[in-house]
């Protein structure tokens, strides 16, 4: 029988959920009027890259320590600060506030690990 | 003599800034300034003839169905000979050779020999005022009650309202009191062309009544935007002359001495693309059947000269007493010969024509065009004046087919209201070859200098200039200086360039042109070098350096897009501030000889792209100043909200406005917006603008610029807001419609502000 390192399901989850909460917001940004940025190309990539960090964090949910991990982990870590330099410029706050959770979220994955 | 000491002083330093050595004066003419016995193009009514001068409320003129025709008229008021002699047949149209630019253009050549530090004395137009200026009447330059009837808030095109429920201290509670949305918005995506919108809302008769983009016009209630009746003139929806269906609103007329029971006493009118004014009842909404065919005037009745393309009437008329006169918008860039530039005043109640103003000498106009009045205008009633913003003539970038003076062409000119005589006119740019249109109403101001009042006029343009001279005369306030100008590289066949254009002296110049705009690095940067190597493909002499064929072309700045838009200048009369809003903006023109261009031609868009100015031997191309993202390739701030202190001339404060955006994301806001729109000012101490990239409107302090208050709307407020009090609570309403040359972004919201109501 083997042993993995698993990440704790804490990191992911926080990831998983304030991305989906990202997620949610740039929709509402981007469909509801008067929002500054509705309808805008920019607003959509943050519907896009919110969207890939939830299923980021989906799948860190599961993956064991490795090289997967590793990777999606980076890529995660860029495409939140992607998104939160976009969410600056987009003045998406409420966006920006829910992708720093996705980074605490990251980090948390990343120290937090368990045994299965 | 004191102002022209202090201003010969400062002409010397400015022109040290700007590089440019004046020479000293030899002469003491303006040549710019042109009294009536002067004005080549000065054309009386067409039924001078057949109605005395003062032909109007009082004298009613022949019909508009059996008009004179225009060029019977124009014999009939036949030009100053002297002026006459100077213009060739209009056979003799090629390109004139240089030695023969003096005799022609002695607006500039005048100039060009003695280019002088002082043009301020214009004995023509004291000639004018003491043979032109009509009886002076006692009615106040700035109205005893707050107005918002026409285009520009007064006739004086102050923009300014001296209301004070809103103010500096209170305007941040600011809510959004009623909104509508018409329906008559196209993103262009199907059927039909783009809408774009700058209309501002005109206040009367306890209605608000506007011009919508699909020609009709909406009349609500004030207070609440409940919709009381609407308009449609089923216009054809197509963007004849324009890149867009668009609309800048509607003029309101009323009765002196209303007939009881009788319709028509008060009275909308409304221009379309087409043509067609439109004159309803302003308490119904019906036509007023007595005005022209049936409510329906067919302005393109006389467009008889390069009738290219009908004269849309787009900007709504300025109603001054019992003259609705219009001008109108064409085709830019299209056509070596368009329709030449006219105005029209007609009776408000049957339509029929009382004069007509035309800005071309009649032998030029056939082939040439344009110089027409495409804006607002402004009038001074106590002084019997109106002041038309005179565009540049045709093709708007290259001039061999107009090589002699048209002096009326890129102008100020002052009218007199009643029998559209010119009493004094000045030009802002000798034989333009840049589209710099002068594009705004005038804003008309008394101003203290050095003791004294000064009846004075600001001409905000696209070049970055405010000039500021005495609406009764012309003369400068400030010296206005004729300074010698690049000449070109010898590339353009039949081009003969002025030698001297004007620049004030005060205040200063709303842009640097001094040299060529630095690059922007991080665009720079970010398209690897791609706007450096722009830089060096560009031509620049510096400001009206010609078109050209060499390279990329030549740098514009600023450009037909920039400086000084639509909006103008608003002014409180009394703090003796003007605010104007500025935008710094850099494209380059390129001219392609006719079969060069033929092979290269591409699609055009809205300010920019191919255009093929048929007829002249060279096409064109204008194109923004951008790397391959799209961004500006020179330094930011794109924008400016500025304030001048109107008793000396000087900035009291400038700073960016608003926020640039694109594709949703936004600069920041120290980088400023280009703006298309303009002010309003209130004496609560409070500027109220729309008019940035990023569709928001904000109020400003009038003391020091401060941003107090903004709002996000559907698409930028393009156009003036309206501020007015309504049963004792004081709106101020913005029309969101967007401009596609800020961005595709438009709407058809309509958004009123007010303070909370309080229990």
């Amino acid at each position: 029988m083997s042993t993995f390192a698993r990440p704790q399901p804490a990191g992911p989850a926080i990831v998983a959920i304030a991305a989906a909460i990202g997620l949610a917001v740039a929709l509402y940004y981007y469909f509801m009027p008067l929002t500054g940025i509705t309808g805008a190309p920019g607003t959509l990539l943050v519907i896009v890259s919110s969207l890939l960090l939830l299923i980021d964090g989906v799948i860190l949910w599961f993956a064991p320590r490795g090289f997967l991990f590793g990777l999606l982990w980076v890529l995660g870590l860029l495409g939140a600060i992607g998104t939160l330099v976009a969410g600056w410029f987009l003045h998406a706050w409420w966006l920006m506030l829910a992708i720093a959770i996705v980074v605490i979220g990251l980090v948390v994955s990343l120290v937090l690990t368990r045994k299965s | 003599m004191i102002l022209r000491s202090r201003s010969a002083l400062s002409a010397l330093a400015l022109a040290s800034a700007l590089g440019i050595t004046p020479v000293l004066a030899q002469t003491s003419t303006t040549p710019g300034t042109i009294s009536p016995a002067q004005a080549p193009s000065t054309q009386p009514a067409p039924e001078t003839d057949a109605a005395p001068a003062t032909a109007g409320e009082t004298q009613p003129t022949p019909s508009a169905e059996t008009p004179a025709p225009e060029a019977g008229a124009e014999s009939a008021a036949p030009l100053a000979p002297e002026a006459r002699s100077e213009q060739p047949p209009a056979t003799e149209q090629p390109a004139a050779p240089a030695s023969a630019q003096e005799d022609q253009q002695p607006a500039t050549a005048g100039a060009a020999q003695g280019a002088d530090t002082d043009t301020s004395p214009n004995a023509g137009a004291e000639g004018g005022e003491t043979s032109a200026l009509p009886e002076p009447k006692d009615i106040p330059l700035v109205p005893p009650e707050p107005t918002w009837n026409t285009f520009h808030g007064q006739l004086n095109a102050q923009k300014y309202s001296p209301l004070d429920q809103i103010n500096a201290d209170n305007v941040d509670e600011l809510t959004k009191a009623w909104e509508v949305h018409t329906g008559d918005v196209s993103d262009g995506s199907g059927d039909l062309p783009t809408s774009v919108w700058s209309a501002t809302p005109v206040f009367a008769n306890d209605t608000l009544y506007l011009g919508t983009p699909f020609y009709r016009v909406i009349a609500m209630d004030p207070g609440t935007g409940e919709i009381k009746w609407t308009f449609d003139s089923n216009s054809t929806l197509e963007a004849m002359t324009q890149p867009a269906l668009k609309n800048r609103g509607v003029a309101y007329w009323q009765a002196e001495n209303p007939v009881a029971g009788e319709p028509c006493q008060k009275i909308i009118y409304l221009g379309t693309m087409d043509a067609q004014l439109f004159a309803m009842d302003a308490d119904t909404g019906e036509l007023c059947k007595d005005f022209a065919d049936n409510g329906v005037l067919n302005v393109n009745q006389w467009n008889d000269v390069n009738s290219k393309y009908p004269l849309s009437l787009l900007q709504p008329p300025t109603v001054v007493g019992n003259h609705v006169i219009m001008g109108w918008a064409g085709k830019d860039w299209a056509y070596a010969e368009a329709p030449p530039g006219t105005v029209f005043s007609v009776d408000p109640q049957t339509g029929e024509r009382q004069w007509q103003f035309n800005a071309l000498p009649p032998e030029i106009a056939p082939r040439t065009g344009t110089a027409n009045v495409w804006t607002g205008m402004s009038a001074d009633e106590g002084l019997g004046l109106v002041y038309l913003p005179v565009s540049s003539p045709s093709p708007n970038y290259w001039g061999g087919n107009r090589t002699e003076s048209i002096p009326l062409a890129t102008s100020t000119t002052a009218l007199n209201v009643e029998t559209g005589e010119v009493v004094w006119s000045r030009q802002w740019v000798h034989h333009d070859i840049w589209d710099y249109d002068t594009n705004s109403a005038p804003t008309l101001m008394d101003i203290e200098v050095d003791g004294k009042t000064i009846p004075a006029l600001m001409q905000a343009t696209k070049m970055g200039f405010l000039f500021v001279v005495n609406r009764k005369t012309g003369e400068d306030v400030w010296p206005i200086e004729e300074r010698p100008v690049p000449q070109g590289d010898g590339t353009i066949e039949g081009e003969v360039y002025a030698k001297t254009q004007p620049f004030p002296t005060k205040p200063l110049p709303l842009l640097d042109q001094d040299e060529k705009p630095k690059i922007w690095g991080v665009a720079d940067a970010v398209s690897f070098g791609e706007c450096s190597r722009l830089w060096d493909n560009l031509s620049y002499d510096g400001m009206y350096s010609p078109p050209t064929t060499k390279g990329e072309g030549v740098l514009a700045y600023p450009d037909s897009a920039g400086g000084v838009q639509w909006g103008g200048v608003a002014y409180d009369p009394v703090s003796q501030t003007a605010i104007v809003n500025v935008s710094h903006v850099v494209q380059y023109i390129k001219l392609y000889p006719r079969d060069e261009y033929e092979q290269v031609a591409s699609g055009s868009g809205n300010e920019q792209g191919f255009a093929p100015q048929e007829g002249a031997p060279y096409g064109m191309r204008l194109l923004n100043a951008t790397n391959w993202l799209g961004m500006p390739c020179w330094e930011p701030p794109f924008g400016e909200l500025v304030a001048v202190d109107m008793k000396t001339g000087n900035f009291k404060w400038r700073r960016p406005i608003g926020a640039s955006q694109k594709w949703g994301f936004y600069m920041p806001e120290d980088m400023g917006s280009v703006t298309l729109g303009g002010p309003a000012v209130t004496a609560g101490g409070v500027i109220f603008i729309g008019a940035s990239m990023d569709s928001k409107v904000r109020a400003y302090s009038m003391a020091d610029g401060k941003e107090l208050w903004s709002d996000i709307v559907a698409a930028p407020a393009v156009a003036n807001p309206a501020v007015y009090e309504y049963k004792g609570r004081e709106y101020v309403v913005f029309v969101a419609g967007g401009n596609t040359i800020l961005k595709d972004q438009v709407s058809d919201q309509v958004v009123a502000y007010a303070l909370p109501e309080k229990d």
